[in-house]
């Protein structure tokens, strides 16, 4: 099977790009730069790289090293991108009308959306990394990442609490469900924890972080910042749980009889989306060892694969009908053969639809 | 998980049961029978056996990672219910588990109903152990010592109110650790074999990890082995792979952590 090349970890330096991108945008006058490369280029970006090999990396030590320390050079990046627009904006950088505006709203939120994977792998680790994750996952706008994300490993399969999205649920219903659930999980969790560093004293910094970017966002913008602030928060936190709903998708005790051992996930080897989310799409294998690292994660010989990444899919999502017309056949082609690995096959401009065949059909070789 | 049911009612106080004649002879057979368990199922059984001759009806015994809630970090011998353990999977109540947060920040056994401050949350998962028979419970933590981040919990309960708040908690206090530890011990075995096997370590990979944890630097350890540097560091680099990690210094902690040297 195909290993990845020697190359292959300067792919993970793009996680540098969302917030780099939203700067450069701005000083460029193209305020929705960062928007349309993510939302509009990257979904076609498989036409060139394809997917990401099955098979580990073997990397030596240095590299090893430096993939590790990426998430925290990536949350200090994140930070400083988002102060140096707000400073700039306070400068008098402004923009010039209101679909400038406008595009700038919508890469900033691009930028936010893509601190979560970073904050992600930071807060599943330890000491000073963590406390790194809380810090951005307050600044993206979802301060309770950590203590709902740290308890929805703990449990899996479970539909009647919203941890497992039901199988005849929609986006809506299953968000509607979470975000309030989310919030008193995170709390249940601290206040568990509470003679501990990750009590309250861990929400509390989350917290604080959110704080001072809305202040952040006061000062530049006045009222109308902290406006903004707080709708493209509010944007992240719908959107973190979209994916979450992508993410395990039919794959909860009503649907799948061992789901709570399985603890399941959709995955998709996009490389692109795996290189600027650190392999957060890999959830399958993510939910078997929550502690393995993103640049050590690897596809699951049987996880259920994804029609297509998240960005077009978080799109469908939003259609109901439309998104179990791409799913159902997904979950069916998995549930017949786990090992068949039904995907997106090689480099297409178009990553869906895929084509489900009989058992034992599709079992050429992918790249 | 595994699950055997045990529904006989006993009258007998705490006290009457532990001064009955060869009380401790007969729990600690059962008890040393444990080390030569071979199988999940074997250990059931004992448990099972241990429970009955200790005087109880229940038993739950859960081995954990310390400070991490994942679910795949947990194991469980059930001696209980089997509605019960239906129920609080499907409440995922062990993530807020009373008994599995006081033995993560306490070694002192100690009776459930003494444990202070519990959310709602935690009372009703208090609650729902009663109703499925654990009226009266005892709590005992089973600890890990040095770098070992795994530890357990066993939790003994009984049909009688009251029945471990009443005199002879101390003498029964030292058979449930000595039960536990043991409980304790065969998990940790257990899943360092479990691990080795899954992941393809060798012994040659055990020896680098001692090296390394003692300090050894790679010239060092090349010259104990007969190898070069760049052999060594191969090695290394397929160990790291193999344990998830990012370098040698972070695969002997966890190799540590997790009991495998």
């Amino acid at each position: 099977m195909k290993q990845p090349g020697r190359c292959y970890p300067l792919g993970y330096l793009l996680v540098l790009a969302p917030p780099t991108l939203l700067v450069l945008g701005l000083l460029a006058g193209i305020p929705y730069l960062l928007f349309a490369a993510l939302f509009g280029v990257a979904p076609l970006a498989r036409a060139i790289l394809g997917n990401m090999p099955e098979e580990p990396g073997e990397w030596n030590e240095f590299v090893t090293m430096l993939l590790d320390r990426l998430p925290m050079l990536a949350a200090a990046v994140h930070a400083a991108a988002l102060a140096g627009v707000l400073v700039l904006l306070r400068q008098g950088h402004s923009l010039e009308n209101w679909g400038a505006w406008v595009g700038f709203g919508l890469s900033l939120f691009a930028s936010q959306l893509c601190g979560i994977p970073v904050a992600h792998e930071l807060i599943h680790r330890r000491g000073i990394q963590r406390t790194m994750g809380r810090i951005l996952s307050g600044i993206t706008g979802y301060p309770v990442l950590e203590g709902e994300h740290i308890r929805h490993h703990s449990v899996s399969g479970i539909v009647e609490q919203p941890e497992w999205p039901r199988l005849r649920e929609s986006v809506w219903g299953y968000v509607g469900r979470r975000l309030p659930y989310a919030f008193r999980s995170a709390w249940k969790y601290h206040r568990m924890l509470r003679h501990s560093s990750s009590g309250f004293r861990g929400l509390a910094t989350s917290c604080g972080a959110m704080v001072i970017t809305a202040v952040m966002f006061g000062m530049a913008a006045g009222g109308a910042g902290v406006l903004v602030y707080l709708c493209i928060a509010a944007a992240v936190q719908f959107s973190v749980h979209a994916i979450n709903y992508i993410q395990h998708w039919g794959l909860g005790l009503d649907s799948v009889p061992n789901a709570d051992e399985g603890r399941y996930g959709w995955e998709c080897r996009c490389v692109l989306q795996g290189w600027v989310m650190l392999n957060i799409a890999l959830h399958y294998s993510h939910h078997q060892n929550s502690s393995t690292p993103y640049y050590r994660l690897t596809p699951h010989k049987a996880s259920p694969r994804l029609p297509g990444g998240y960005i077009p899919l978080l799109f469908i999502s939003l259609v109901p009908a439309l998104f179990r017309r791409f799913m159902e056949p997904a979950l069916s082609a998995w549930r017949r053969d786990p090992a068949q690995q039904n995907e997106p096959k090689g480099r297409r401009i178009i990553c869906m639809p895929v084509v489900y065949g009989a058992p034992g059909a599709n079992k050429q070789r992918r790249v | 998980m595994l699950v055997l049911d045990a529904a006989r009612v006993r009258a007998k106080s705490l006290r009457q049961v532990i001064s009955e004649p060869g009380y401790a002879g007969r729990v600690v057979a059962v008890i040393q029978r444990l080390v030569a368990a071979q199988a999940p199922a074997e250990v059931l059984d004992l448990l099972y056996e241990a429970t009955e001759t200790m005087g109880a009806e229940y038993a739950v015994f859960v081995t954990y990672i310390r400070g991490n809630f994942s679910h795949e970090n947990f194991r469980f011998v059930l001696a209980c219910d089997p509605r019960w353990c239906f129920e609080y999977k499907a409440r995922a109540s062990y993530s807020d588990d009373p008994w599995i947060m006081y033995a993560s920040s306490n070694t002192e056994p100690i009776c459930a109903s003494q444990i202070q401050g519990l959310s709602r949350s935690q009372r009703e998962a208090q609650a729902l152990a009663v109703t499925y028979g654990m009226a009266s419970t005892f709590v005992v933590p089973a600890p890990s010592s040095g770098a070992l981040s795994r530890i357990g919990m066993l939790a003994i309960g009984s049909r009688q109110a009251g029945f471990f708040e009443g005199d002879g908690g101390a003498e029964f206090k030292v058979l449930g650790r000595s039960l536990a530890m043991e409980l304790h011990g065969w998990w940790v075995r257990r899943l360092r074999a479990e691990m080795i096997s899954e992941l393809d370590i060798t012994p040659e990979d055990l020896q680098l990890l001692m090296f390394e944890r003692s300090g050894l630097g790679t010239k060092q350890v090349a010259s104990e082995l007969g190898a070069t540097v760049g052999a060594i560091d191969s090695r290394w680099q397929r160990l790291n792979r193999k344990l998830g990690t990012a370098s040698r210094a972070a695969s002997a902690r966890l190799a540590a952590e997790y009991g495998l040297i």
